[in-house]
């Protein structure tokens, strides 16, 4: 039973769980107010992306959407890395991390 | 899963590395040259600003050597087709040298910049960074290429617009440009995943092929496109993905302001050209493309929206800097128009126009910055009664900006001439969108124009300063700058020959 | 090879360039603010286009005279689906240009002269110089161009220099204020040319005049002859802006602001002729439709402009509607096809409006910057080299036998008369009447201003005292203020007399009453139209046209046209034209020529005996006729109110819109985005902006509806990136949604 309905897991049930994630991680970036959950964000959009990857290299063959998702993970861990010194250096100037209220510039 | 790969077959994959890394010198020279000057900033003082600069101006113009040595190669793909090697990338590369190189120009002067106490190491470190980047977002072929391309430039531009640590504005723009930028490429990634669900294939001539021959669903394909789009848009700073624009540009350092507005921008639109005239192609018949992508309405819509919306918005700024963001928003629609066409004078129309908007923006800015280090402000308001007081740079200014108006005899004039040209070649077919560009034209004569009328025409607040010494360096730049813009106006021959020799694309079949 | 007429004419070109250039930079250090180094100059190129003129028109005495050279200037190389694409730069010479050359270029060098008397004391005296370089620079590239595209680009170089000079001033808030009216208003005629040459490009990819000329000589217009019709019409627009016609005059007036030299220059004899130049260049394109649009608009903007010019005090109002009229006038003439009449009328107004206006700038000068006629009078024993060569000049603008402006202006009326009997009369006599209409009233309001400037008692000392304020020239260097009137010096009388020669009819023909058998219009003959004239349209609309016109000419080969042609030709009087209903126009407008000369004659008489009646014996009161037919009165003083009219619709209804705006961007946009209403600071802000625009008329329109769309694109910048992503979220589902609903049909 259990079996059978791991077997039946096809390609569309990664892409909604992508699909979800994605819609979750625009969600999050627009709506949240701290800098840090915005990243949050970001990532959940790009592990959607990865979830993509995946599953269609698993079911269409060939190695690309590996070696993407592989470089994409890797990046994102470098987009943090800059991401965070800029939030920190936003909380030393602006005393606050929630992005909404850093609105100097505009118009 | 995956089988170990034999001795023989790791073999051949090193031998086709090795062959492809002769085509790739340029980049692994600025890659090394990127190390060289973070090392060189650890081995010496603090104050070695100005050796940097001068280190980092050499390593770029060395460059120009091993580019120059390319164009005697043959067009090729390598790396197992990740990277193409053709005359649009090399024209492109030609250009990111020399905004680099301008870029540095601007730093050296800027006095914001100066004072920053922490060294400019990194600075000029991530400036090369993002002249590789640039170069590869011009010649990648792949989704994956293109993809970490735009992120090597992406990462670099947030650490640079952030650079003033001090500064709430810079820090602002910077939280801003991160935020909008990692969304934007994580949108853009999605559509690459889309697109390679569909076609199983990351190279774009594959995907090209695959979608010609199996077709597509075309609602996943619109998606796909349209989330691909907000990411080169936002690159590209074309409406409605230019919002992050003003405000980074207002908040960055002016140097890395001009230096974004022209060389990211520019790579947006290499890779833009490169994504749809080889990947998602609509053919010769404008409407009817046998792949019913309307991806052209995109653009058209894109294009439109962004010379009005860029133009009229730019009249309320008091703020320069700001002014020539909203400005530059309206050049990329400008610049779309030439993509519009799909043809070879379209394509070359457009690089005669970012090499043009490449002199007098950066002219621009130069000025700009040559004024703040004085006023100590961007305001409109402050600049009155400089043309007196600069009268070089008075000059240089006007010049630059009726270029950017695009009259004649400047080289902004070539430029919107030649897209125009392009686009009504094609018949009446876009008349309407050359009246929105002509009319948008009219419009930015307006706010250009404010700058020189308060440098001329009106008062200063502060008469009894007489005439300011800019520096010997700094008058020679503008002059360079200045009479280039004038003479690419007057004999812009060779540029356009040079543009129209360049605009072969690797895989794609322009007519 | 190039001839050398053509070197001698690039050197004419570049002079002028070269002064702007010297003094622009250097007008600080040189001595006198380097005012020789324009005169200078200038002379030189005099004597070149002297020498042009001299070869051209003496030596040669040729119709269909010509010289062209040019170069490729932008070669895109052989473009797919198109073919070889090449923008060409050139110059041509014949009869026409030759004499524009020689007539800019003298009043060019005279307005030079003039200047160093008039400006002498201002701040910027060098600067003027300058600017009157450059502009000399634009106006010969006008008349040299052999192409659309670079006749634009000086076109827009001349409206440039012309707002520098307007706005010479520019401390004071008016003339700020006219030169940005110009300037806008030039703007919107401007884009209907360039509209009109992209309709032109885009059919046969070239800017030649005389490609474009073969190319629909020879049928290869592939587009109905609507399109050539708006071609012409959107091209006249240039012409409308630049000439001041109606309805885009309103700039002309407001001009006067400037020195007045620059109104000599400027707004009297070039630029604003360089409009009608322009439509006789493309004349032979126009279509029968766009050649009615273009002799109503002539004759309405003579008529109404001149019935402002008769109520107007300010002695240079009255010239700048009287050049309103005049420019109506050539308007008309090329429009009933009298082409060879309307540009010798070209040719005699310059010299006299411009000796007219140089008249009234040395009066100016004389009594102290004082421009109401109101408190002058009895200038004539004062100033006795100006009254005389300002009523040679009035007599000439009248029209009055004798004079060059009763040769030119007669030739107008009767093309005019010839053209609404061949019409077939109606609503087409209508233009004739008009034209006579506003000779009565040209004739009235310069005996007025005659009248009422030179003779008469003194009446300075009538001027209400709280007046006085406003004649104090800031910038202008009369240090000591006594109120002695007296003559201009030299350099300022000189001008006005060789122009007040110029007006006398002898120059121009060897009869007093018939200006055809002078050498203008042996010289510059009416070219052949290469389009069809009505009948053939109709009958071959679907076919070549020029074909189908050129059988109807064989048609008409026997009839009395030929003969009618043949006696012309004997007479010297124009071609033998293919197209008949030329043909019918030119003799008929022989058939008129007497009648017109009575008819415009007894005009003058009434116009004149008007202005007697009122002024000179005061058999009637003028004012107390103004209260007698105040409405009327009124209506003339308010120039016909098209700036308040301009206000209340253009302006009145951008203003609705921006509310409309207002209220779509703060209930959706807004609402979308964080719901904050800001309604009430959008409202402030429009009316703030109301009460800052409305002043000026339909140039703010544009100008307002863009800033008001501007001001509600930008608020969609709140400077909250978050609120960007969302932007971005709904721009990418939107056009989703939309593809989605497109796919479903």
């Amino acid at each position: 039973m259990l079996t059978e309905q791991l077997l039946s897991i096809g390609v569309n049930h990664f892409l909604t769980i992508s699909v979800i994630l994605f819609a979750l991680g625009m969600f999050a970036v627009m709506t949240r107010k701290n800098a840090i959950v915005i990243l949050m964000g970001v990532e959940l959009i790009l592990n959607a992306a990865n979830i993509n990857f995946l599953t269609f290299s698993k079911y269409n063959g060939g190695m690309e959407g590996v070696m993407f998702s592989l470089f994409v993970i890797v990046l994102a861990a470098a987009e943090a890395a800059v991401a965070l010194a800029i939030v920190i250096n936003i909380f030393k100037t602006f005393k606050t991390v929630d992005v909404s209220s850093v609105d100097t510039l505009k118009e | 899963m995956f089988e170990m790969p034999s001795g023989a077959e790791i073999q051949s994959i090193i031998s086709i590395l090795k062959g492809g890394a002769g085509f790739f010198v340029p980049e692994i020279y600025l890659s090394a040259l990127f190390m060289v000057l973070i090392i060189l900033d650890l081995v010496t003082g603090r104050k070695n600003a100005r050796f940097l600069a001068a280190v980092t101006i050499a390593g770029l113009v060395g460059s120009l050597y091993y580019i120059f040595k390319q164009q005697a190669m043959p067009d090729t793909e390598f790396f197992f087709g990740m990277y193409a090697l053709d005359r649009f990338g090399i024209f492109f590369k030609y250009f990111f040298v020399a905004s680099g190189i301008l870029a540095v120009l601007l730093t050296v002067i800027d006095d914001q910049l100066k004072k920053h106490e922490s060294g400019m190491g990194e600075y000029y470190a991530l400036l090369v960074a993002m002249v590789v980047g640039m170069m590869m977002m011009a010649s990648s072929t792949d989704l994956l290429m293109m993809f970490l391309a735009m992120e090597l430039v992406s990462l670099s531009a947030y650490a640079m617009t952030g650079y003033l640590k001090r500064d709430p504005r810079s820090s602002e723009a910077a939280l801003k440009y991160l935020v909008y930028g990692a969304v934007s490429s994580g949108m853009l990634l999605y559509g690459f995943s889309l697109l390679y669900g569909m076609t199983a294939q990351t190279n774009l001539t594959r995907i090209a092929m695959v979608l010609a021959a199996h077709g597509y669903d075309p609602l996943v394909m619109i998606m796909a496109v349209l989330l691909i789009m907000a990411g080169l848009g936002y690159k590209m700073g074309a409406v409605p993905f230019h919002f992050w624009s003003p405000d980074v540009y207002e908040g960055a350092p002016t140097p890395v302001t001009a230096y974004l507005s022209v060389g990211s921008k520019a790579a947006g639109f290499a890779m833009l050209m490169r994504f749809f005239f080889v990947a998602v192609p609509h053919g010769m018949d404008m409407y009817v493309s046998p792949l019913h992508i309307d991806w052209l309405m995109i653009l058209m819509l894109v294009s439109a929206a962004s010379m009005i919306y860029g133009n009229v918005v730019a009249i309320w700024q008091k703020n320069v800097k700001r002014l020539l963001a909203y400005s530059s928003i309206a050049h990329a629609g400008y610049l779309l128009l030439g993509i519009i066409t799909m043809d070879q004078l379209g394509t070359q129309s457009v690089l005669v126009y970012l090499a043009s908007y490449l002199l007098m923006n950066y002219g621009a800015f130069y000025v700009v910055i040559l004024i703040a280090n004085r006023t100590g402000s961007e305001n409109l308001d402050d600049y009155r009664g400089l043309g007196k007081k600069m009268p070089l740079a008075g000059a240089a200014l006007t010049v630059f900006l009726i270029s950017l108006v695009g009259l004649p005899p400047t080289f902004g004039f070539i430029g919107k001439l030649m897209i125009f040209s392009a686009l009504l070649s094609k018949g009446s077919l876009f008349m309407w969108l050359a009246l929105i560009g002509i009319l948008t034209s009219v419009i930015s004569l307006y706010y250009y124009m404010l700058i020189p009328l308060n440098m001329y025409l009106r008062e200063s607040e502060r008469p009894e300063e007489g005439v300011v010494e800019t520096g010997m360096g700094a008058k020679l730049v503008t002059a360079t700058l200045m009479i280039l813009t004038l003479y690419f106006g007057l004999f812009f021959q060779p540029i356009a020959n040079y543009a129209k020799y360049s605009s072969v694309l690797f895989g794609a079949f322009l007519n | 090879m190039m001839h050398s007429l053509i070197q001698l004419s690039i050197a004419v070109l570049l002079l002028p360039l070269l002064s702007f250039v010297v003094l622009i930079f250097f007008n600080r250090r040189l001595p006198r603010g380097g005012d020789f180094v324009g005169l200078g100059l200038l002379g030189t190129s005099l004597a070149i286009s002297l020498y042009i003129f001299w070869n051209v028109i003496v030596q040669h005495y040729d119709p269909a005279f010509s010289v062209a050279w040019n170069f490729t200037w932008l070669d895109f190389g052989n473009v797919p689906g198109v073919g070889p694409l090449q923008i060409k730069m050139g110059i041509v010479i014949d009869n026409l240009t030759a004499i524009m050359l020689a007539m800019v270029n003298l009043i060019s060098f005279l307005v030079h002269l003039y200047s160093t008397g008039y400006m002498h004391g201002e701040k910027y005296y060098g600067r003027f110089f300058a600017y009157l370089g450059i502009f000399t620079f634009s106006m010969f590239g006008i008349v040299l161009s052999d192409n659309l595209f670079s006749i634009y680009i000086f076109w827009e170089l001349v409206g440039l220099s012309s707002y520098l000079l307007i706005g010479f001033y520019f401390h004071k808030d008016s003339a700020a204020d006219a030169q940005k009216k110009a300037f806008l208003t030039n703007r919107i005629g401007d884009i209907g040319m360039w509209l009109g040459i992209l309709i032109l490009y885009s059919q046969f990819h070239t800017f030649g005049y005389q490609e474009i000329f073969d190319h629909i000589k020879n049928g290869d217009f592939h587009m109905s002859q609507a399109w050539l019709t708006a071609a012409g019409v959107l091209l006249f627009m240039g012409c409308v802006g630049k000439s001041a016609q109606f309805p885009l005059h309103v700039w002309l007036p407001d001009a006067m602001e400037g020195p007045t030299p620059v109104s000599a220059l400027i707004h009297a004899a070039t630029m604003v002729a360089a409009g009608v130049y322009f439509v006789g260049r493309i004349f032979v394109i126009l279509t029968p439709d766009a050649l009615h649009v273009i002799a109503f608009i002539g004759a309405f903007t003579a008529f109404m402009a001149a019935t402002i010019a008769i109520t107007q005090h300010d002695i240079k109002r009255v010239l700048a509607y009287s050049t309103v009229s005049q420019l109506g006038y050539m308007v008309l003439g090329l429009g009933v096809g009298a082409y060879s009449a309307a540009l010798f009328h070209l040719l005699t107004h310059a010299f006299f409006k411009a000796c007219l206006f140089l008249g009234s700038g040395a009066i100016i000068h004389a009594m102290h910057h004082e421009q109401d006629m109101r408190w002058m009078g009895g200038l004539y024993k004062k100033m006795p080299w100006t009254f005389a060569t300002f009523m040679t000049a009035t007599l000439a603008l009248a029209g009055l036998p004798l004079t060059s402006g009763f040769l030119s202006k007669d030739a107008i009326l009767a093309g005019a008369l010839g053209f609404a009997s061949v019409e077939g009369g109606g609503i087409f006599y209508l233009i004739p009447a008009l034209g006579f209409g506003a000779a009565v009233l040209t004739a009235f309001y310069m005996g007025r201003q005659i009248w009422l400037v030179f003779f008469g008692e003194s009446r300075t000392h009538l001027k209400p005292a709280e007046e006085h304020g406003h004649d104090a020239h800031a910038a202008h260097g009369h240090d000591d203020h006594h109120h002695e009137v007296h003559e201009v010096a030299w350099n300022m009388r000189l001008p006005l007399v060789v122009l007040a020669t110029l007006s006398v009819f002898i120059v121009f023909s060897p009869d007093p009453l018939d200006g055809g058998k002078g050498w203008f219009m042996h010289l510059i003959q009416t070219p052949a139209t290469v389009v069809a004239s009505t009948g053939a349209a109709h009958e071959g609309a679907g076919l070549h046209v020029p074909e189908a016109g050129k059988l109807l000419a064989e048609a008409h080969t026997d009839t009395q046209h030929v003969e009618a042609a043949a006696s012309h030709e004997a007479e010297g009087h124009g071609p033998v034209f293919a197209d008949p209903r030329q043909a019918e126009i030119a003799h008929m407008t022989h058939e008129n020529h007497y009648t017109a000369i009575k008819l415009s004659s007894i005009m003058v008489v009434i116009g004149i005996g008007m202005a007697l009646i009122f002024y000179v014996f005061r058999f009637i009161d003028p004012d107390k006729t103004a209260q007698a037919i105040r409405p009327l009165y009124l209506y003339s003083f308010n120039k016909w109110y098209w700036d308040e009219i301009y206000d209340a619709t253009f302006i009145k209804g951008s203003i609705l819109i921006s509310k409309i705006l207002a209220w779509f961007d703060t209930n959706i946009v807004d609402g979308i985005v964080n719901g904050v209403a800001t309604i009430f600071r959008k409202f402030a802000f429009a009316n703030g902006s109301f009460d800052k625009y409305v002043v000026d008329g339909l140039v703010n329109f544009t100008a307002f509806t863009v800033q008001t769309t501007g001001a509600v694109f930008r608020k969609v910048q709140t400077g909250k990136v978050q609120t960007y992503l969302v932007m971005v979220v709904v721009a990418v589902l939107g056009y989703f949604a939309f593809y989605l609903v497109h796919l479903m049909k």
